[in-house]
């Protein structure tokens, strides 16, 4: 048994609308042990990458955070600003969905790496430069010295994003989340990407976040799989275990609207009604529900423990 | 609380639509309406108050600072004639200018951005490499030759000044009449067979007058800025006749013996054009808060 | 970035050419003539003046030829100043205008930006208010209203500044320069702060200043290495504007200011009729203008790398 790199506990995003509050996040939990790859996964606006944000420090103004989160033991939120920044591009990074917008266009691809190690390692420009030609070498770009001269429009899609993602494991930070990394991408070089992400787990950075709204991609690369949904837990299990034993309807859901080579047969069934957030208490997923019951308007689902590590935030399986 | 000020509140969001929603959006904004009333009010009845009229002349009171007593309020320039009628008729003129010179430029931008960019094409390029060349030429000089050599008639000063300011609105409303020439109901009314000028005068500039509206209230101050530059190279209007320009440029020469020849008509100018731009700042924001909001409801 | 270039000289020489000819044919159209206006001439004498000076061709001629000396870079005799070319007169007085104009733009520029900067870090609080408020007022108070209240506060009450820019021997002074500088670099202090504000605001709202913030950066590094040069962007397409409107603004400030620049000229010279040297300073300033375009293109360049392949 590893020990716990990061320790979620019932974290909570509330960002400034017009029309007030709005409970991006909601008393969300789940761990990551060293090594291991968790996938959260869920449609737009079920709060996977304020998750994300949260725990960089990164939420917009006027937010507000609560709850916990715990990086080896040491507490994130509610940090002050200073401290915060000292673990960002060290200890936790990030990889953005979009490369051609997360890299300054004014700035040459050097700039953007070796001013990481010369804030975090206090390098001078020369090992940096070299340290990060290196980095490029290592997430697959060959021509690295040419790479370090050019600007980020002098790329391609794939290398741009190759690109982020050394960037973020320059100082090899324990925590790496990845949000939506390939979905700007062509399909052949998402599959590229994918299996950079595996390869360099372990060796270039101790345990990631991959947030995408594509089961196909956690199928691929992760170990564990959290499913949100309107900012809450909806399901937590293996991989394997959620593909084949998912119990949450909203989990089961998602899996029938997915292509099957196994069982083409069956078909697609999408998932009725639009994504939203009913207002109230409740199960968010409730107007969306083929099962859904009468308490599931009035409260909110508690964590059941269907099986070792499978977790489920439903009231069908409930003690009625 | 993790505030990393990465986001952008320029201004307050309006909770609704409507004058209520654009006067709560601050407290300047309130502030600055209430002054401009104030000043139209002042400018256009406080004359009849006074029993001086603008061209009269007071040997008893020449060059004399502000008193109660002898009813010049504002003081006497050096001619002994009472300041404070001549600060408001001037006033009158430069508002008035304000508001001709930019009918006139709205006029003149308003139909040739429309026509540009309704007709597309060449003709559309040929004309907007016109307003290019146009706007790389120092107009303030232009406006002051034309003031020059042509003597200063009122007429010709709306004209002049209303033709500086036409470049922008020209481009603001090809750009317009482009996004909306392919709307739908532009396309039926094509294929009715409405004609052109038609199409351009009923569909095309009635939806876009929120931004027309927007750019010509940032365009008033701006032309009565340019009239008082002029006034005050003493190319403006003609005595009896006055404005704001012209009485700052007599009080910037009698400043140090009459500081109140200077000080009334530039803070009324100052006041005055604070209060427009700070408006036309305010109803940008508002248009575009109330744009964005509909958008992100369609 | 050569195509910009040469873009740029295409619409240049028509821009100068409409300059020119316009110019012309205003000052012509103008009743009034340079001769008969001050001084009474006999009317034979006027006559021979104007055969002196071609003014007696049509007007046709009298543009082409006009065109022809300019392209040979003569401007012409002034027929005011009598024994002067229009030349000479521009190069004694443009001296004195290209220092205030440049001191007064480089002011404008850095404090604008400063004040810009410094308004976006924190949008909605004390220093934006502030900030926003003085560029406000510097967009709305003209230069002529705020030149002669400086000269009253500081020369007259405080007596701290000279109120004139020129020595007793006609010579500048630093010192008397100072007021003119700030009085001319008011406005376009205000509009360049105005601009940098919005711009950097919508600059450190993008997705790269994002992943900036998730390296770990300091605040200073993010502002000035990632967000400035593009924030920069629409101030830099801004100084072509600025360099007219300083031009314009110089005439009034050499007024007030008493300085013997190229500015006081213009007025003077069309209340004159003084043809050659009416059009010749707007020929001049045409060009400077263009020069400033040509200016503002290549720091466009420098600053954005995508425009530097093209």
């Amino acid at each position: 048994m590893s020990e716990l790199l990061l320790e979620v506990e019932d974290l909570g995003v509330s960002l400034p609308t017009s029309s007030g509050q709005l409970h991006a996040v909601d008393s969300l939990g789940f761990s990551l042990r060293e090594g291991e790859l968790l996938g959260i996964v869920g449609e737009s606006g079920s709060g996977k990458t304020q998750t994300a944000l949260a725990l960089m420090g990164l939420t917009p103004a006027g937010s507000r955070v609560s709850g916990s989160a715990r990086l080896d033991g040491e507490e994130l939120i509610g940090r002050p600003e200073a401290e915060l920044n000292d673990l960002r591009g060290d200890r936790i990074a990030m990889v953005f969905q979009d490369p051609q917008a997360a890299l300054n266009p004014y700035l040459r691809i050097g700039v953007q790496l070796t001013e990481v190690l010369e804030q975090h390692r206090e390098l001078d420009a020369v090992t940096a430069a070299k340290r990060a030609t290196e980095m490029l070498q290592a997430v697959g770009l060959d021509d690295s010295e040419r790479c370090m001269r050019s600007y980020p429009h002098q790329l391609s899609g794939g290398m741009r994003q190759r690109v982020t993602i050394a960037i973020a494991l320059l100082c090899r930070p324990r925590l790496l989340i990845a949000d939506e990394p390939t979905t700007a991408l062509d399909v052949t070089v998402q599959a590229q990407i994918l299996g950079l992400l595996r390869v360099l787990k372990g060796s270039h950075y101790g345990a990631g976040l991959l947030i995408t709204h594509d089961l196909a991609v956690v199928a691929e690369i992760c170990d564990r799989v959290l499913v949100m949904y309107g900012g809450k837990p909806m399901e937590l299990a293996a991989v394997d275990r959620l593909f084949h034993n998912g119990h949450h309807p909203y989990t089961r859901a998602l899996l029938r609207s997915l292509p099957r080579l196994d069982r083409p047969e069956s078909g697609l069934v999408p998932i009725p009604g639009q994504p939203g957030r009913p207002t109230g208490a409740g199960c968010p997923f409730r107007p969306r529900c083929a099962e859904r019951l009468e308490q599931c308007a009035a409260v909110v689902p508690p964590r059941l423990d269907i099986a070792p590590g499978h977790l489920s935030y439903c009231h069908r399986s409930g003690p009625n | 609380m993790s505030a990393a000020g990465n986001s952008v509140a320029v201004g307050a969001t309006p909770a609704g639509s409507g004058w209520r929603a654009f006067f709560n959006q601050s407290r300047g904004v309130r502030v600055c309406s209430c002054l401009l009333l104030a000043i139209a009010v002042l400018v256009v009845f406080g004359p009849l108050l006074s029993p001086y009229a603008i061209d009269q002349v007071d040997w008893q009171h020449i060059a004399e600072g502000p008193s109660w007593s002898s009813g010049h309020w504002f003081g006497t320039d050096n001619n002994g004639r009472d300041l404070y009628v001549r600060t408001l008729r001037g006033g009158q003129i430069s508002l008035l200018v304000g508001i001709c010179a930019t009918a006139i430029s709205l006029l003149i931008g308003v139909s040739y951005g429309a026509i540009a960019g309704y007709a597309g094409g060449r003709i559309d390029q040929v004309m907007m490499r016109m307003v290019d060349v146009l706007y790389a030429m120092p107009f303030m000089f232009f406006v002051i030759l034309l003031m020059v050599l042509f003597g200063r008639n009122l007429l010709l000063m709306f004209i002049a000044i209303g033709a500086i300011n036409w470049l922008d609105m020209a481009r603001i409303v090809r750009g317009q009449t482009l996004s909306l020439k392919h709307r739908e109901f532009v396309d039926a009314a094509r294929a009715l067979g409405v004609p052109a000028a038609d199409i351009i005068r009923r569909h095309i500039v009635p939806n876009m007058m929120n931004v027309v509206v927007v750019y010509a209230s940032l365009a008033v101050p701006q032309m009565i800025l340019v009239e008082s530059f002029l006034s005050f190279l003493g190319l403006g209007v003609q005595e009896p006749m006055t404005s704001w320009g012209q009485l700052v440029s007599l009080g910037a020469r009698e400043m140090e013996s009459a500081p109140w020849m200077l000080l009334f008509p530039a803070s009324f100018l100052a006041v005055t054009l604070y209060c427009l731009n700070v408006l036309g700042d305010a109803l940008r924001r508002y248009n575009d808060a109330l744009a964005g909001s509909l958008r992100g409801a369609a | 970035m050569l195509r910009l270039i040469r873009h740029r000289l295409l619409v240049a020489v028509p821009t100068l050419l409409v300059l020119v000819v316009l110019a012309f044919v205003l000052m012509r159209l103008a009743p009034g003539s340079p001769f008969s206006s001050e001084r009474n001439l006999p009317p034979s004498v006027e006559e021979n003046l104007n055969a002196r000076y071609g003014l007696d061709d049509s007007l046709g001629e009298q543009l082409l030829r006009y065109l022809g000396n300019l392209a040979r870079g003569d401007f012409g005799p002034s027929l005011y100043y009598s024994d002067h070319d229009v030349a000479d007169l521009i190069r004694e007085g443009f001296p004195t205008s290209l220092r205030l104009g440049l001191a007064a733009m480089i002011l404008a520029l850095g404090a604008g930006v400063t004040a810009g900067i410094a308004a976006a870090r924190r949008p909605g609080g004390m220093l934006d208010h502030l900030l926003m408020g003085v560029a406000i007022a510097g967009i709305s108070v003209p230069n002529f209203v705020v030149a002669p209240l400086l000269i009253l506060v500081f020369a007259v009450w405080l007596g701290w500044l000279p109120a004139s820019g020129a020595g007793p021997d006609a010579s500048l002074t630093a010192a008397g320069m100072v007021l003119p500088v700030v009085a001319l670099a008011l406005p376009q202090f205000a509009y360049v702060a105005r601009l940098t504000r919005a711009s950097m605001l919508e600059v450190l709202d993008s997705s790269y200043i994002l992943a900036a913030r998730a390296k770990g950066l300091p605040e200073r590094t993010i502002l000035l290495r990632h967000g400035l040069r593009p924030a920069l962007l629409p101030v830099v397409s801004y100084l072509g504007p600025a360099t007219a409107a300083v031009i314009t603004g110089s005439v009034v400030i050499e007024e007030i200011f008493g300085l013997p620049g190229l500015g006081r000229y213009f007025v003077q010279a069309a209340l004159n009729r003084d043809y050659f040297l009416v059009l010749g300073v707007v020929v001049f300033y045409g060009l400077l203008v263009v020069i400033a375009n040509l200016l503002v293109d290549l720091c466009y360049g420098l600053l954005d790398p995508r425009v530097q392949r093209q």
